[in-house]
Formats: structure tokens, C-alpha cells, sequence
């Protein structure tokens, strides 16, 4: 029933916008002379390791996984903000620019990013009228009417004028986001990708971005990549989820699919660790330990030293992404089957 | 048997420029010993305020301008600084949201565990690093023998947030007080350190006051529940009538809002629009009345008293009578 992927159909029907094809982004880790001191043979790290994803136009994929899994690094590297080892990254077919200047500046009005720290993301020195009217002052588009872009930027954030003449600090955290948002629409992108856009935010103000967001792509037809660690965020927000641990997507699929039945034991134990507000209904125990560290990946699977699955072919060998169903598939040998439990029986 | 823990009519002020805000505004509640008490609210709402009061840390600007805090019947804020001082740390603990900030950077952990027990002048410095690193252990750190040594950025931060735990538990405290303890954590991390707190109550006794934005934590972990809109206590109820049965619109706006309650056919996420009142201003209505969809005349004209609508279920809002 399941068959391995080894790469992604390069040819595909419908018109993919994003197409990223096995992209390795390497860091650095330690030094060379602590290396040689610490009998670390390979001092870097791969922060981004064999990733492979497609959004096709107006799309919406959901990147989730625990801190210092990668996602943030994946939306860089598709940004260009951070030198890519191998793979590739297309946009509408094109391939990244292999040199900077024009070519790369071109990409990055096609491409727009919010960023984490919605306050620490803005000068504080600039009003917000002119925070997001930078981009075209980046880009050499001077001669539009810049005054009438800020307005029009502003009322589709849905914040009203006043706040054209506001400072960052001046702004609430949800008020920066939407703010943020403005800003990264301005070149009108075909893809935006939102780095935690609700993260430190009231539950009430997360809806309002997401609705936000939601909004935005029915009126503009953008793409959206949302990187977010809030999994219930993401059902509603994303027609595909992707799953990242150590680096590596684990699962891929549809949103619904994978809140249906999470093939990986990580997405698993990642939904059953969701506190759920209804006191009658208590979650099951979540895994136990931490990630281990990326310069000491463990052999086989990656997950196998907190998979509560795990079999003595998963510390021997790394799993490859198999297919579970059309569009769902996981990286594991023992893909839990539907009915909720590993197909390795009981544990 | 008295209560742990009586806070009685406490409205707290800070300054302002042109004048005081009022941060907190007449809080009533009680918490029994060995109880897990939730206090939710989103920001602005008071709930940090309400915490540091108890603790008597509010910043400089703060000011207590009515109301009592009574801790095992002693009224604390009649306390001298010194009584205060060994209350703090020994009798009510806290823990923070950022273990980072509670941490010193420079000194290892086992220094840091051994300064805290510099009140038991009985104990040799062996015996306080002795039951450092048993506590360690409880906490679920791996070899705390010889990872007591090791300074607290060589720990990650689940481990962090453990540590700070065992620092809080060294005095034994009655009361321990957790400001966002799992907030700055990731999801299986929260969830091992919410069972920690869970397995660690039933030996140490103690009551805990968890202050959290997170209606899921406290559905999973508290006992009761008090809900915070714009410094004024709006709903007080045990754990499963306040999930089951929430009486004060604010509570459902925000219950409504958690996205792990959406409905699977949701097409949008519920929000609740408007925002949190000027906290300057003086209290003439119901302090949710500006964003509630169910308000009446009566909600702008007068602020609504608070109503026992079930045992152990109280809550301020006009619509229930009264």
C-alpha cells in the first residue's frame, strides 16, 4: 500500500508556484579549533536537511515543529537570507538566482516574509507611513504616489489612517503584525511567508491575524507558507501541513488528513500534546525527552530515541518518505495505520 | 480551617501620566491548601499584577490602595519587609516564565541551589548540596549528580524551567505561585513539565496558583478557576463547571476562541472584537460591557455586582440577575 518517494514529480499538472526539490541548508556549529579540541569530526550542522515541498498559486502550505526544527531556516533559505548547499528552490519555474543583485532583488519582490518579533522587526525610529512604503524606495519604484500605496497598504491590514503617522512602539502586538503584513505586501508578492505570526499573541488577537491572513489570500490570490509551532492554528489556515524534526519533513499532507490520523509517531505525539480546554477530556502522555542535538544526529531514524514505536530496523536504518495516501506521506517504517495504531502491532 | 490563601477587596493602581490606571480592582478570592488554582486573562488583564501582589514584588509605581492579602491568616501586607523576606522563597515560591531570568548566568546550579537554602544554618553545605541534587532528580534532571556543576546555559531550556522548579521547591513552600511556567516551551516540553508539576503536588502538599493565557493548561491541570478581564475578576468556578457551564459572556468569548474548541467545520476563527477598556477610566459600567454582545442598558449604566450562580460558581454579569 505504500511505495517509496524518492523525489517529487518534477513534472507536474497543476501550476505549482513553490517548488522546493531536496534543499540542504548547512550551518556552522562549532568552531574548527573547539571542533579539533572536542573530537568533532563534522563541526556543521544541517539545519535544513532533504526537504522537498510544492505550493501551487494561492495555496496555503503550514510548516510546524517544535523549536529549532528548521522551519525558520527552510522560509530563509526560500527567501534567499540564507545560503542554500544543495537542492532547489523554483518559483512559477524559475529557478533561484545563482547571482545576487537585480535578479535576487526581482525574487524578493515576488517573495515577501513577516518575521518573528513583530516589534523588533520594525525600525523604531520610522513612522509606519514610511516603514511600509520602504520596499519601493528599496526597489527604485519612487515614482509612484507613495502616500496613496501607505493608504492603500493600511486599509487592507484593515488598521485604520491614524496609524500611518505611529511609531512602533505605539503599537500593540497584533497592530505590529498587521503592520508587518503591509509591509510585506507591498510589491504585491505572489507568495508570503508568515515566520509565527501569532506567536506572543492573546488567543482572541491570533484569530484576528489568521482571519487576516485567511482574507488576504482570497483577495489577492497570494500563496501563503505559514511557519507556525500552533498546530490548532494551522487546521483552518493551510490546505497542506508539513511536519519538521531535526531538519527533515517527517509527514506531508493534506491538513485535514493529518489531524484525521497522523501517520509519523511525531505528528502524533505533537497533536496529543495540544492541551485541549475541556476538562473531561485528558490527553495522552506525550513523548518523553528532549530533541536530541543536530551534531550528534542519531543513526537510523532520527526519531527513534523518543518514538514510543520504535523497532530495532529504525535505530539501523533512516526511513525514507513513503506515501500513505495520495498526497500524505511520512518518513518512518512503522507508519501508524488509521485506525490510530504503529503497524507494528502493539508496541 | 482557615484558607491558604484570602484576598479580600485588592484594587491595585499604577502611575500614570495624567493618572492612575487601575490594574487591579477590587479581587476577591480564596484558595484552599493542596488546591490548583488557574488564573487566566488575556494581557492587560491583571493576572502577573495579581500574582507579584501576593508576593508583595509590584514595581515601584504600584500601589495598593485598598484591600487585604491574608496567607495562612496573616495579613501580608501589614508584614515588615523582613517578615516578608522570609515568607518569599520559603513558605510561597514562584516561578517564571523565562527560567533564563531566574537563573544566575555566572554561578553553577548547585551554587545557586545551595545560596537559596541559606536559611537553614542547621544543614552543612554537604547536606544542602545533597538535597540539591535529589531534587534535581525529582525534577527529572539526567545524572544530577554531576550535572549540579554544570552552569544553566548548558541546559536546555525544558531542563532550565525544571531546574528553576527545583529551586522554588527547596523551601518547601505552601504556595507556589507559576507565572507562565510552560509559555516559552514547545509542546511535548509543556506537556512534561505540566506532568512534572502534577506528579510533584503530590508530595510536596502545596498549593499552586498558575497564571496562564492558556485555557487548555489550565483545563488540564487546575482545580479552579478565575477568570481576569481588565483588572476586574469577572468569573470564579471549579475547573469543570467553568469549561461546561461558563456564565460571564467574556469567559465564552474566550473559550469560543480557542482554536483547539473550533469546530471541525469552522470556515473562520471566532475573535472578540473591540478592545480592552481604558483602564484610567472610573468604574460607571460592566467592564466588558463596550465589546459584549449581549449587553443591555442596565451594563452602561452600572457595573454589575458578583453572583454566586452555583456552589463554588460566582460570577459579574447583569444578565444573571441580581
Amino acid at each position: 500500500m505504500s511505495r517509496p518517494v524518492t523525489a517529487p514529480a518534477v513534472i507536474s499538472s497543476v501550476a505549482e508556484l513553490l517548488e522546493v526539490e531536496r534543499l540542504r541548508v548547512r550551518f556552522r556549529a562549532v568552531k574548527p579549533l573547539n571542533a579539533w579540541l572536542g573530537g568533532i569530526r563534522d563541526p556543521m550542522i544541517d539545519a535544513v536537511a532533504d526537504v522537498s515541498l510544492d505550493i501551487p498559486e494561492g495555496g496555503a502550505f503550514g510548516l510546524v515543529g517544535e523549536s529549532g526544527s528548521g522551519k525558520t531556516t527552510l522560509g530563509r533559505a526560500i527567501m534567499g537570507l540564507v545560503p542554500v548547499e544543495s537542492g532547489e528552490v523554483r518559483l512559477a519555474g524559475a529557478a533561484f538566482p545563482k547571482r545576487g543583485g537585480r535578479a535576487l532583488k526581482a525574487w524578493r519582490r515576488r517573495i515577501a516574509m513577516t518575521f518573528q518579533d513583530p516589534t523588533g522587526s520594525l525600525s523604531p525610529r520610522l513612522t509606519v507611513r514610511t516603514l511600509i512604503t520602504e520596499p519601493f524606495r528599496i526597489h527604485g519604484m519612487t515614482s509612484r504616489d507613495l502616500g496613496a500605496e501607505a493608504r492603500r497598504l493600511i486599509a487592507l491590514v484593515g488598521l485604520s489612517e491614524d496609524f500611518l503617522d505611529r511609531y512602533a512602539h505605539e503599537l500593540s502586538g497584533g497592530q505590529a503584525r498587521r503592520v508587518g503584513i503591509a509591509r510585506a505586501l507591498a510589491l504585491d508578492p505572489r507568495l508570503l511567508i508568515a515566520d509565527e505570526p501569532t506567536a506572543g499573541l492573546d488567543v482572541s488577537v491570533q484569530g484576528e491575524v489568521l482571519n487576516l491572513l485567511a482574507r488576504l489570500r482570497g483577495e489577492l490570490g497570494i500563496a501563503l507558507l505559514l511557519i507556525t509551532h500552533n498546530l490548532a492554528a494551522v487546521r483552518l489556515s493551510a490546505e497542506r501541513l508539513g511536519v519538521m524534526y531535526m531538519g527533515r519533513l517527517v509527514e506531508t499532507g493534506p491538513t485535514g488528513a493529518v489531524f484525521r490520523g497522523a501517520a509519523h509517531p511525531y505528528t502524533a505525539a505533537l497533536l496529543a500534546a495540544i492541551p485541549i480546554a475541556d476538562p473531561t477530556r485528558h490527553r495522552k502522555r506525550a513523548i518523553a525527552g528532549e530533541v536530541p542535538s543536530l551534531l550528534h544526529r542519531p543513526p537510523g531514524c532520527e526519531f527513534h530515541t523518543r518514538c514510543p514505536h520504535a523497532q530495532p530496523r529504525c535505530r539501523a536504518e533512516a526511513p525514507l518518505a513513503r506515501e500513505i495516501a495520495t498526497g500524505h506521506a511520512a518518513r518512518c517504517h512503522f507508519p501508524i495505520d488509521a485506525g490510530g495504531s504503529s503497524s507494528t502491532g502493539s508496541p | 480551617m482557615a484558607a491558604l490563601l484570602e484576598v479580600d477587596g485588592l484594587s491595585v493602581d499604577f502611575a500614570g501620566s495624567q493618572r492612575p490606571i487601575h490594574a487591579l480592582r477590587d479581587i476577591r478570592f480564596s484558595m484552599e491548601r493542596g488546591r490548583i488554582v488557574g488564573l487566566v486573562g488575556e494581557s492587560g488583564s491583571g493576572k502577573s499584577t495579581l500574582s507579584l501582589a501576593v508576593l508583595r514584588l509590584l514595581a515601584p509605581s504600584a500601589r495598593i490602595v485598598s484591600g487585604t492579602i491574608r496567607f495562612d491568616g496573616v495579613d501580608i501586607l501589614a508584614l515588615s519587609d523582613e517578615a516578608m523576606r522570609a515568607l518569599r522563597g520559603r513558605r510561597i515560591a514562584m516561578v517564571f516564565q523565562d527560567p533564563m531570568s531566574t537563573l544566575n548566568p555566572v554561578l553553577s546550579v548547585g551554587a545557586q541551589m545551595i545560596d537559596v537554602q541559606f536559611r537553614d544554618a542547621d544543614l552543612s553545605r554537604k547536606q544542602k548540596r545533597a538535597r540539591a541534587v535529589s531534587l534535581l532528580a525529582r525534577v527529572g534532571i539526567p545524572d544530577p549528580e554531576r550535572r549540579i556543576d554544570d552552569f544553566p546555559h548548558q541546559f536546555s531550556g525544558g531542563m532550565r524551567q525544571r531546574i528553576s522548579i527545583a529551586m522554588a521547591l527547596l523551601g518547601q513552600p505552601d504556595l507556589l505561585i507559576a507565572d507562565e511556567p510552560t509559555t516559552a516551551l514547545d509542546v511535548t516540553l509543556e506537556a512534561q513539565i505540566l506532568d512534572l508539576l502534577r506528579d510533584l503536588r503530590r508530595d510536596f502538599a502545596g498549593a499552586i496558583l498558575l497564571v496562564s493565557h492558556h485555557l487548555g493548561v489550565v483545563a488540564e491541570f487546575c482545580d479552579e478557576v478565575v477568570v481576569l478581564y481588565a483588572g476586574e475578576m469577572v468569573e470564579q468556578a471549579p475547573v469543570g463547571e467553568l469549561f461546561a457551564n461558563p456564565r460571564h459572556p467574556y469567559t465564552r468569548a474566550l473559550l469560543d476562541c480557542d482554536p483547539g474548541r473550533l469546530p471541525a467545520d469552522a470556515r473562520s476563527f471566532p475573535t472578540i472584537p473591540g478592545r480592552l477598556p481604558d483602564l484610567g477610566a472610573p468604574r460607571t459600567q460592566c467592564v466588558f460591557a463596550a465589546r459584549c454582545p449581549l449587553a443591555i442598558e442596565r451594563c452602561r449604566a452600572e457595573p454589575p455586582a458578583m453572583i454566586d450562580v452555583a456552589p463554588g460558581h460566582r460570577a459579574s454579569c447583569h444578565l444573571l440577575g441580581g
